[in-house]
């Protein structure tokens, strides 16, 4: 696994909301449910659409194009057209800060 | 005393009874071609329970209604319109939406890229050069199904030409009303698929005389021997049944029966007190929960003292019917499957005030025993499952209606048997005959 690097802040994140940052030139969202602070791919696994002009949903990002709901916990593809996963990403909180480390 | 049935007609004359009787041919349930019949004459023309606007509550929010052959989208547009659109792209008629609720930002087809507007017309066509003669928003937008919201409910209707949907329910509306829909919150969403036509399911929840038999425990909180029915034109009927009191055929127990005990508890009422005074229960309760309400700051003011204590079913032609407690209420629908007559899907929509008006731990009281959903709750998942599901206990949709989805299957199998041929009905399944009047009234030639 790659090291976990300091990509937002928690104060930058209210619950509810996603934030989208880069890490090594690949976009990641960051999505902060009730559960905690989860990250996955930002791009759609179905077709060009970037997440973070989607909806979060309770687990669920919700793709802006065609609908798709992604589980950010693991990054699952829950309804069609999306069959294909999105790669999730290991997140840790330390206070305000927000680490991510990639997977591959 | 025995069940009492009143008619009531609706002004402008139109009668609630349409035969003085019928038999019950078994072939309505079981011949295949009644289901082209009733797909053409009530499905395509009758108002339909189709699901509840809290599931569509910003821009882009939809939810999917499948009925028989067709898929149905509910979606709020950026004015906070609800439209209802047949769920084909008018390109070459894919699907367009899957996955129910959800939300888009804007129509995409996901098969040629097509889009369209969240109030359903065209806004986009790739390509669109390639097309001779040009596409047109004019007649290539998606085609519109006819949508009111009433109660936070929302209903659809396939005919253009339907009657307004407050025509249609009559004085149901009003009686309703009170309860106040619009406030409770969902607390579950089941779907169960059953192997029996959806007239049998409906017959099902459309008498009381199988509650002794199959739901052995009613006895000790509901009475169904003082039932009252009301029957309407269209199709629609209700029926009242006593609740926080015993079966009347049976002896008045000396203590209070083992159901009724968590909901005098939950409102601080001690059951030992009601020793040897079980039939003062239901007034108590009534007294209590007016109280209580205040205390946690539900409204019980619009509701009479009979409509806090007794259990009412309102059944809404063709296919809805709602079992109504003042804090629960329970929605039924069976779809009739797209392409079998002999199968349907049952949803149950479970709604409940909440949380924050209903219970409180601190004191310890709490309006119903069930309450569990806060407004701030997040939707709960729709649970699709079998009747093998719920035989293993895998799923529930309380042990009353298990009971009845695991007979459900039997009587279709039964009726199948070449050893029978018509049902025939007592005075108390007088609901019965009069849902299926209507059905062959609505299914009658013009």
């Amino acid at each position: 696994m790659n090291e976990f690097l300091q990509v937002a802040s928690l104060s930058d994140l209210p619950q509810g909301q996603t934030l989208c940052v880069e890490i090594d030139g690949r976009e990641v969202l960051l999505c902060h449910t009730a559960e905690g602070v989860y990250a996955v791919d930002n791009l759609c696994s179905h077709a060009d659409a970037r997440l973070c002009d989607g909806k979060l949903k309770g687990q669920k990002i919700l793709c802006p194009l065609h609908g798709a709901a992604f589980d950010v916990r693991d990054g699952s593809a829950l309804t069609r057209p999306a069959i294909t996963p999105i790669a999730s990403h290991s997140v840790t909180v330390d206070d305000d800060a927000i680490l991510v480390a990639l997977t591959d | 005393m025995p069940q009492i049935t009143q008619e009531e007609d609706f002004p402008g004359g139109l009668k609630a009874r349409t035969a003085e009787r019928a038999v019950l041919d078994k072939t309505r349930y079981t011949n295949p071609a009644v289901r082209e019949r009733e797909w053409e004459k009530i499905w395509s023309r009758c108002w339909l329970f189709a699901g509840l606007v809290s599931d569509i509550p910003g821009a882009g929010d939809y939810f999917l209604y499948e009925l028989g052959p067709e898929s149905v989208v509910v979606l709020r547009d950026e004015d906070g319109n609800v439209g209802a659109f047949y769920n084909v792209c008018q390109h070459r008629g894919n699907r367009i939406f899957s996955g129910s609720p959800g939300w888009v930002k804007q129509v995409a087809c996901p098969y040629h890229g097509w889009r369209y507007h969240l109030d359903g017309s065209l806004a986009e066509v790739p390509d669109a050069d390639r097309f001779c003669p040009a596409i047109t928003a004019q007649e290539r937008s998606l085609k519109t199904v006819r949508v009111e919201v009433w109660a936070g409910l929302v209903w659809l209707n396939f005919d253009p030409g339907a009657e307004p949907l407050a025509d249609y329910l009559g004085p149901i509306v009003s009686r309703l009303e009170p309860y106040r829909f619009e406030n409770m919150l969902l607390a579950k969403h089941q779907t169960v698929a059953l192997d029996a036509n959806w007239k049998t399911v409906r017959d099902n929840f459309l008498e009381q005389y199988h509650v002794d038999f199959i739901h052995p425990q009613h006895a000790g909180f509901v009475d169904c021997c003082n039932s009252i029915n009301t029957l309407w034109p269209m199709g629609h009927s209700a029926t009242v049944v006593e609740g926080f009191v015993t079966n009347s055929r049976y002896r008045v127990p000396e203590e209070v029966p083992e159901p009724l005990r968590p909901f005098l508890e939950s409102l601080g009422l001690d059951p030992a007190a009601f020793s040897g005074r079980v039939p003062e229960i239901r007034a108590a309760v009534q007294q209590r929960k007016r109280e209580v309400g205040d205390l946690l700051g539900h409204d019980y003011s619009p509701l009479s003292d009979a409509q806090l204590s007794d259990v009412w079913q309102y059944d809404i032609f063709p296919n809805t019917f709602m079992t109504i407690n003042p804090e629960e209420l329970w929605i039924f629908g069976p779809r009739p499957h797209p392409t079998d007559h002999e199968k349907c899907f049952l949803d149950k929509f479970t709604l409940q005030i909440p949380a924050e008006t209903g219970c409180d731990e601190a004191k310890g009281l709490s309006l119903h025993p069930a309450l569990c959903v806060s407004r701030d709750a997040e939707r709960p998942e729709h649970e699709s499952f079998t009747r093998d599901d719920v035989l293993a206990g895998k799923h529930s949709l309380t042990i009353t209606i298990d009971q009845d989805i695991e007979y459900l299957p039997d009587m279709q199998a039964g009726m199948r048997s070449r050893g029978f041929d018509r049902a025939v009905l007592n005075a108390d399944e007088v609901r019965v005959q009069h849902f299926h009047d209507w059905v062959d009234a609505w299914c009658a030639d013009d």
